[in-house]
């Protein structure tokens, strides 16, 4: 793990930026990964996200945002229960435009994966 | 007791993320507070407490940034930040809102009641002054902001309360409320249709007698949607349609003057009916002081209808801009009593 408090304020600053926007195309990656599994609602994601993706170090506010603009773009579906009056949860699951482009992502990260697992073995 | 301080908590933090969302995100608002919930559940080992509320919703962050996270950032509306421009918005509209509603309140009154203008407009002239004039030094310097840098994530910053002020006036209503609404106006339709109620009106005033009864009944009927389904665009509308007719219905009953002939009184062994317009006409005040209540009570009756119009009008503007149609179940979610903090 990189340990940010040595390093200059610039690499600092340079690596914060950087890390906001390799994670923001791997997170939504692995909410639609995490979904396709079967539907689950906001804090459910959230806590799925801490098990297997803790690694992203997710800042609980940001998955909303993300779940919603996927809604928006159709690849979400959702779905609200009120079973607890006190906790109403809106569930989501992957439409089938999701699915199709789940997989073109996926193929995409390996793709990219593979190719820069090559270039950066050759950095010290 | 501990659990209720820990809504507390969660539900000014939610009016505080609230006070910087785009008009009408009450779904992430609910979606956040599930989430605060069930952290603070699984922080206190399946107990909310107070603790471990601060804890959620520390956990969840600074509420502008989680506003910002969901609604974007860096947009300016004219010289307002985009995030200031929904709790400017909803403060604007109570402005007018309450102007309006003074205005025509007062206009309505002023035939029945001359000099009423003068005294009443005068004093919200220099309170409107006064209200815009801190409303305008707050958002545009943000000078508080710097006052608010030593609270804490669970802190309302004064800032936010200003801005909150037109948040918390539009608020959606209550089951509660929707309840009283319903209960209230049915009984009062059922009181005015008994015999031994409508023997106290005025000869003039009884022909409108059957106009209330109708009134109460739909605004009963209106009361028990809002009860069933919330706020929705159909029970905003048919608020609204109450709204205007409690607005013409006051414009032809306030020149028909004090509406009561009679009130019950008991003289210890039986119960009487005593002449009050009699009694008043013996002491010879002017202006009477039965005609001031009843220009009061007509003024508040006016008043509050425009401003249900206003606020109404609004709401169904921007759940179209949202797409959201006519019925849906839009019950304000269970929150707690707030005290003031």
């Amino acid at each position: 793990m990189v340990d940010v408090a040595e390093m200059s304020k610039n690499v600092q600053e340079e690596i914060t930026r950087w890390s906001k926007e390799i994670k923001r195309g791997a997170v939504a990656l692995a909410i639609m990964a995490l979904l396709v599994r079967g539907r689950a609602y906001g804090y459910e994601l959230v806590k799925r996200l801490d098990e297997y993706a803790s690694f992203l170090a997710l800042e609980q506010g940001t998955v909303y945002p993300l779940l919603r603009r996927m809604e928006q773009r159709g690849l979400l579906r959702a779905e609200w229960d009120y079973t607890d009056p006190a906790k109403p949860k809106k569930y989501y699951q992957v439409t089938d435009d999701g699915i199709e482009a789940l997989r073109k992502m996926c193929e995409i990260w390996s793709t990219m994966s593979e190719g820069m697992n090559k270039i950066i073995g050759e950095v010290d | 007791m501990a659990r209720d301080r820990a809504r507390e908590f969660i539900e000014d933090y939610l009016d505080r993320v609230r006070a910087y969302l785009p008009l009408g995100s009450e779904d992430y608002i609910i979606e956040i507070r599930t989430h605060l919930l069930q952290e603070a559940e699984r922080i206190g080992n399946g107990t909310v407490t107070e603790g471990s509320a601060l804890l959620a919703i520390e956990h969840m962050g600074d509420p502008k940034s989680v506003a910002n996270e969901y609604a974007g950032t860096g947009k300016r509306i004219g010289p307002l930040p985009v995030e200031y421009a929904r709790p400017v918005a909803a403060l604007t509209i109570v402005f007018i809102g309450i102007g309006l509603a003074v205005m025509l309140g007062l206009f309505l009154v002023e035939p029945v009641l001359p000099g009423a203008t003068s005294v009443f407009s005068a004093s919200a002239l220099f309170l409107a002054l006064v209200l815009a004039s801190i409303v305008t030094a707050l958002v545009v310097t943000e000078r508080l902001n710097i006052l608010d840098m030593r609270r804490t994530e669970a802190e309302r910053t004064l800032f936010e309360r200003v801005l909150g002020i037109g948040e918390e006036t539009l608020r959606k209503k209550s089951a509660a409320d929707a309840f009283v609404e319903y209960a209230g106006s049915l009984i009062i339709a059922v009181l005015l249709i008994l015999p031994q109620v409508r023997i106290l009106f005025t000869a003039t005033f009884l022909p409108f007698v059957p106009v209330l009864i109708g009134l109460n009944l739909f605004g009963s009927l209106v009361g028990l949607l809002f009860f069933l389904r919330g706020e929705n665009n159909l029970t905003l509308t048919l608020e609204v349609v109450l709204g205007v007719a409690w607005i013409v219905v006051s414009a032809m009953i306030v020149h028909i003057g004090w509406p009561l002939r009679y009130m019950y009184i008991y003289d210890g062994s039986t119960l009487g009916l005593f002449d009050i317009v009699s009694f008043m006409a013996q002491v010879d005040l002017t202006p009477s002081p039965l005609l001031i209540i009843w220009v009061m009570a007509v003024f508040v009756a006016v008043a509050s209808s425009t401003w249900r119009v206003i606020s109404g009008i609004a709401k169904i503007s921007w759940y179209m801009r949202e797409g959201r149609g006519v019925w849906w179940d839009g019950r304000a979610s269970p929150q707690v009593s707030r005290t003031q903090q």
